[in-house]
């Protein structure tokens, strides 16, 4: 009797645990979340800025570059994914 | 934009799976609940989550395509009258976001109206206490501030100094709004944003002296590592905190 009465005590805490333990974990996770895409939209209007008519250091742009890969979510490489999805040939340039 | 196309297709498949189990909810029950499960978590919030992210490379890609109108071929034809609707789409989700929320004003912080729109509204603060006017301004000049930023980087191309303006100008504007509205949730979110905001104001402020006005190129790089260290300090603290 009294080692069920144990068995339920710790099962009660590890439950308790648990669900605070992810409650804890959600909070966390939105409040990074949230700080980690306004970084990104700060980013997003950032690399508007190669685009001026100003001649920056090279290696300002190949920083541009990097910032441009995670503001516009190019996390995975999806161009073949689209050619086959859409299935387009390439053209020449308008402009 | 490439990952965020994955979610662009893949909301019509949602929005058709969510449409199937609810033809299949005639037959069996559970289907019904899958079926409202899908329309009040994902047709709403995936689509607004993927316009307000994607927002800015939209509205650049339609301020280049009318740069770039040509009425003298075919295809030519096809794309300018494309890119002469594209407009409607980029203004009307702003516009009728705007006039759902003021619909709905008071009934945006119930449970269900959260879970189907509150992509659109959620980091920000306790509507219920601030004047609506307050509110409805921040959300709306996300998506407004980005349409002008890629008009005043596209079409004032070859006016430097006129854009560099506008750039600082749109920057000053949201940091006072920032500053004065606090619209964010809570005090660091907003503290946040605000640097984010200074962080690109000074980024946009080095432009000036990557222009004839500084002659040295040695000046000119040390400026470049300059405006490369804001940039990424910015980074740093925001994942600094985030994770602590």
């Amino acid at each position: 009797m009294v080692q069920i009465e144990r068995f339920v005590k710790i099962s009660k805490y590890t439950i308790v645990f648990t669900v605070a333990s992810l409650l804890l974990l959600n909070y966390w996770l939105l409040l990074l979340m949230n700080n980690l895409q306004g970084m990104i939209e700060a980013q997003q209007v950032l690399v508007l800025i190669p685009l001026t008519d100003v001649r920056l250091p090279a290696f300002v742009h190949l920083v541009f570059s990097m910032l441009l890969e995670i503001a516009s979510f190019d996390y995975f490489e999806t161009g073949e994914l689209f050619e086959k999805v859409v299935d387009t040939k390439h053209s020449e340039p308008l402009d | 934009m490439g990952t965020l196309l994955i979610p662009i297709l893949l909301i019509p498949l949602i929005i058709a799976i969510g449409s199937l189990f609810r033809l299949c909810g005639r037959r069996w029950w559970w289907c019904n609940q899958v079926a409202d499960h899908i329309e009040s978590h994902w047709r709403w919030n995936a689509s607004l989550g993927v316009l307000k992210e994607s927002y800015g490379v939209a509205s650049i890609c339609v301020c280049i395509g009318f740069r770039s109108l040509a009425w003298d071929s075919a295809g030519g034809v096809i794309n300018s009258v494309l890119v002469c609707f594209a407009p409607v789409f980029l203004i009307a989700p702003v516009v009728i976001g705007a006039v759902y929320m003021y619909q709905n004003y008071d009934t945006l912080s119930k449970k269900a109206l959260k879970e189907k729109i509150g992509v659109a509204y959620e980091d920000l603060k306790n509507y219920q206490r601030i004047p609506f006017s307050d509110f409805i301004s921040y959300p709306s000049f996300f998506f407004v501030r980005r349409l002008f930023l890629a008009m005043t980087v596209v079409f004032l191309k070859n006016h430097f100094y006129v854009q560099a303006l506008l750039l600082i100008a749109q920057g000053l504007v949201a940091t006072m709004i920032l500053a004065t509205h606090k619209p964010h949730l809570t005090r660091s979110s907003n503290y946040f944003e605000v640097m984010n905001e200074v962080a690109v104001l000074v980024t946009i402020y080095h432009l000036f002296l990557m222009t004839d006005y500084v002659q040295e190129l040695k000046t000119k790089r040390a400026l470049g590592y300059s405006m490369v260290g804001v940039m990424a300090l910015q980074a740093l603290i925001c994942i600094i905190v985030s994770i602590g």
